[in-house]
């Protein structure tokens, strides 16, 4: 995840919706866009006939933005009908959020930072008059300008519901007033007044809050939606103080988040826009209870037993943060502790009495199950610890859109830390390889199989799949193709009698399902027979997880049939990719809660897992749903 | 919505606010030294008066016909309130004239607006009688009509196209203060007030 500065300037990128500046004017420049451009300090990059004439340039853009007219035609003449166009506005939205993408068929794709949404769209024939004011502008129809019947909303819900985690920013020269309560209805981020001089630091500190940000300082690589998502969270979290908990599988980058966080967090900064306040990294699972004392508060100099004074790493992180890795592996003696100072921001010297205030905020990292009470960590302190928020980091097999970034990134770094390197490409072929593989390492996995490869082959120009050491004893991982037949072998072997099941079949399961009735005049036949509908519909649920566990299992050299892994196994089940694991831990005991009794193999596994994992939850939930004790 | 009323947004929202202060902004983001813009700049500066003195007819011409065009006495010129039988007119168009007497004020609000319209005029020629100077103290010869602002009068010349952006902005306010809605937004309001 680490490399140096990246060469070209990374900047975000808009899709504008906007009828006066979206628009095309007969071949020359849009005089309006170009006015915006220029308030904003946007770099044109819509690479229509308005953007390749436009005379002015931008010194430093903030953001380069595509304009879209959100109607058709895009360019009209006096006489031609303007209608706004739904559908097409949304096909040129999806061209910059395309969940699943293979970058090497779109080498310029890039996810949509914002949307910046206009909020009324004129519509009707272009008029002598109305060209003369604006060309190619129609005269309008009242209802265009009615805040009940704005495109702009009409758009902005079409956009929530496809995309919900694409913000959409509204900019227009309506006064915010007649227009909050309507945008913020359906779903906008937020407001920016077109005419507002203060534009350009406006959007950037919208596009802090709520955009699609990769990291300028290039520290952490990619610009997969998972990774910005994550990125996002922790420059909401960066503005406040409170506690903040890092949860990633190892070898993740939670350590480069949590840095990331304090990058982004406010106050006094150095030239390079570094922050001045401290960033301290402390092993939780190092310190004995005695050690930790003294190493966390510090000590109180004592003349008499000649005992030194010696700053804590609470006073060296005071005013910024400190990082606590691997905090589920702390002692509980620690944990005790540490209670105090998050409950009350205090502390005391060893030795010392006077009592101090700490102004420290923890960042916390785990790749545990610390909610687990087996897990066996406090609670009360856990509660404090998350207090002003959690944030996921990906693993790298749901962000592999960002592994050429990260391959590239990993093999210079390699290459200037091996002098006898030569600069090297990877072909496609290896690149397909790495592909293919779990990572259960993850980032730091990458970086080792990247740096071994250049180190035992310093002397090639091309990164070949030969070079390629995946896991430690085994040069051939198993691959996605691979599981899939497999899984299609085990579903066969175990369900000899079952239909194999497509997306059509399954549409028509589903179909049958809703359309089917019970006739009242055929009561005998049906009658008395829950018990055994429940339990049809609990087995195909069960059928439904299965081939999921068994897709998404964990191929290893000691576990060589796989291993169970039941979050992944939910997200692909659900197709949500951001469920947390004690979600999918609930769920697997909610579909499987009913045959608990008949359960074997992965789906009896499953279970088990989904049980250690959150072994009262469900329960205490459903108590507290219907009101008993 | 009436005609008057359709044309006085079409004024404040596209020719005032994204047309015309959007260009200003394009202007101060230029001097500001942000942009690489002159062609732009020229034009701007030599073009300045004539096109506010453009948008300022449309602008009176508006103002001339407000009074008239705004509140209960339009409304019922048009639809759906033109449907009314004149019983129900009469009693509603008291009503609706009493309720919106108490609220609004269009002749003060547009009295205010020629005061402003006034106001950007003098900010246009102050710009322009800057900028003039600025060339003819740089270029004092034939070179006169070549605007180099970033080299000469580039602090005056921006402070005052910034104090030209506000003064637009602030008669944007008073036009948009001069829109009467429809009936049901004007009731709306009026509720919504009395609630407050």
């Amino acid at each position: 995840m680490r490399n140096g500065p990246r060469p070209i300037k990374w900047l975000p990128r808009l899709l504008v919706i906007d009828d006066l500046f979206g628009r095309s004017v007969g071949g020359g420049p849009n005089s309006d866009r170009e006015n915006l451009c220029a308030h904003f300090l946007w770099k044109d990059a819509t690479g229509d006939s308005a953007a390749c004439e436009s005379r002015q340039e931008i010194m430093e853009p903030t953001a380069e933005v595509i304009f879209f007219r959100g109607q058709s035609p895009i360019e009209a003449r006096v006489g031609d009908a303007i209608e706004n166009d739904l559908e097409g506005t949304l096909v040129v939205v999806r061209t910059g959020w395309a969940p699943t993408r293979d970058k090497n068929q779109i080498p310029d794709f890039k996810l949509w930072s914002l949307v910046v949404l206009d909020l009324c769209f004129y519509t009707g024939r272009v008029t002598e008059t109305s060209n003369r004011q604006s060309p190619g502008m129609p005269a309008g129809r009242p209802e265009d300008d009615d805040w009940r019947s704005y495109f702009g909303l009409t758009l902005l819900d079409a956009i929530h519901r496809e995309f919900p985690e694409l913000p959409v920013m509204i900019l227009s020269g309506k006064p915010r007033d007649e227009v909050s309560l309507e945008f913020s209805k359906h779903g906008a981020v937020g407001f920016i007044p077109r005419d507002d001089l203060r534009g350009p630091e406006l959007l950037q500190e919208a596009l802090q809050l709520h955009g699609l940000l990769t990291d300028p300082s290039g520290e952490i690589v990619g610009e997969s939606l998972p990774l910005l998502l994550a990125l996002r969270d922790a420059r909401r979290a960066a503005l406040h103080r409170e506690n903040v908990l890092i949860r990633g599988e190892r070898g993740s980058g939670k350590e480069l988040v949590a840095r990331y966080m304090h990058r982004n967090s406010s106050g006094e900064s150095h030239a390079d826009g570094a922050p001045l306040s401290p960033f301290v990294i402390v092993n939780s699972a190092i310190f004995s209870r005695e050690l930790f004392a003294s190493e966390f508060f510090g000590i109180e100099p004592r003349t008499a037993t000649g005992v030194d004074s010696k700053t804590g790493l609470i006073e060296v992180a005071q005013g910024g943060d400190l990082f606590l890795d691997e905090v589920a592996d702390m002692p509980d003696e620690v944990q005790a502790a540490i209670l105090r100072i998050l409950q009350e921001r205090q502390f005391s010297r060893v030795g010392g009495r006077q009592s101090r205030q700490a102004n420290v905020r923890f960042i916390s990292a785990t790749n545990a199950a610390i909610e687990d009470a087996q897990a066996g960590f406090r609670a009360d302190v856990l509660d404090r610890l998350r207090l002003g928020g959690i944030i996921v980091v990906p693993p790298l097999r749901q962000r592999l859109e960002d592994l050429p970034l990260l391959v590239e990134s990993f093999i210079r770094e390699a290459e200037r830390q091996n002098r006898r390197a030569r600069c090297r490409q990877i072909t496609p072929e290896a690149l397909d390889y790495l592909r293919q593989h779990d990572w259960p390492g993850n980032i730091r996995e990458l970086r080792s199989v990247l740096f071994d490869a250049v180190n035992r082959f310093p002397d090639v120009e091309y990164l070949v799949r030969g070079h390629l050491r995946l896991q430690e004893g085994v040069n051939e991982p198993v691959l996605f193709h691979e599981r899939q037949s497999a899984a299609r072998q085990e579903r066969v072997d175990d369900t000899a009698s079952s239909k194999d099941c497509d997306a059509g079949t399954l549409n028509a399961l589903l179909s049958a399902m809703e359309g089917f009735d019970f006739q009242a005049d055929a009561i005998g036949e049906w009658a008395g027979r829950l018990a055994d509908v429940q339990r049809a519909c609990s087995r195909l649920f069960a059928r439904y997880l299965k081939a999921c566990l068994i897709a998404t299992k964990h191929r290893s050299p000691k576990a060589p049939g796989g291993q169970v892994q039941v979050h992944p196994a939910v997200k692909l089940l659900t197709g949500e990719i951001d469920i947390t694991a004690s979600k999918a831990a609930d769920m697997i005991k909610r579909l499987l809660g009913p045959l608990q009794g008949d359960l074997q193999g992965d789906l009896y596994d499953a279970y088990e897992t989904a049980l250690r994992l959150r072994p009262k939850s469900l329960s205490a939930a459903s108590r507290k749903g219907s009101g008993k004790p | 919505m009436t005609e008057w009323a359709s044309q006085r947004a079409r004024f404040n929202h596209d020719r005032l606010k994204n047309q015309f202060i959007q260009s200003v902004a394009r202007l101060i983001r230029a001097l500001e030294g942000r942009t690489l813009d002159q062609e732009f700049v020229d034009e701007f500066l030599s073009r300045l008066s004539a096109a506010w003195s453009e948008l300022e007819t449309e602008a009176l011409d508006l103002l001339d016909r407000a009074e008239s065009e705004t509140g209960p006495s339009a409304w019922f010129r048009y639809y759906p309130l033109n449907r009314l039988s004149n019983d129900d007119r009469l009693w509603m168009e008291a009503l609706l004239t009493r309720k919106w007497r108490a609220h609004s004020d269009p002749r003060a609000t547009v009295s205010r607006a020629r005061d402003l319209l006034a106001d950007v005029r003098e900010h246009c020629r102050k710009l322009a009688s800057i900028s003039y100077d600025s060339r003819t103290a740089r270029f004092p010869q034939k070179e006169a009509n070549k605007c180099h602002q970033a080299d000469v009068g580039n602090g005056e010349l921006l402070g005052s196209a910034v104090a030209l952006h506000g003064a637009g902005q602030r008669l944007s306010e008073v036009f948009h203060q001069l829109s009467s809605g429809d009936p049901i937004q004007f009731l709306a309001r009026t509720d919504r007030l009395k609630c407050v």
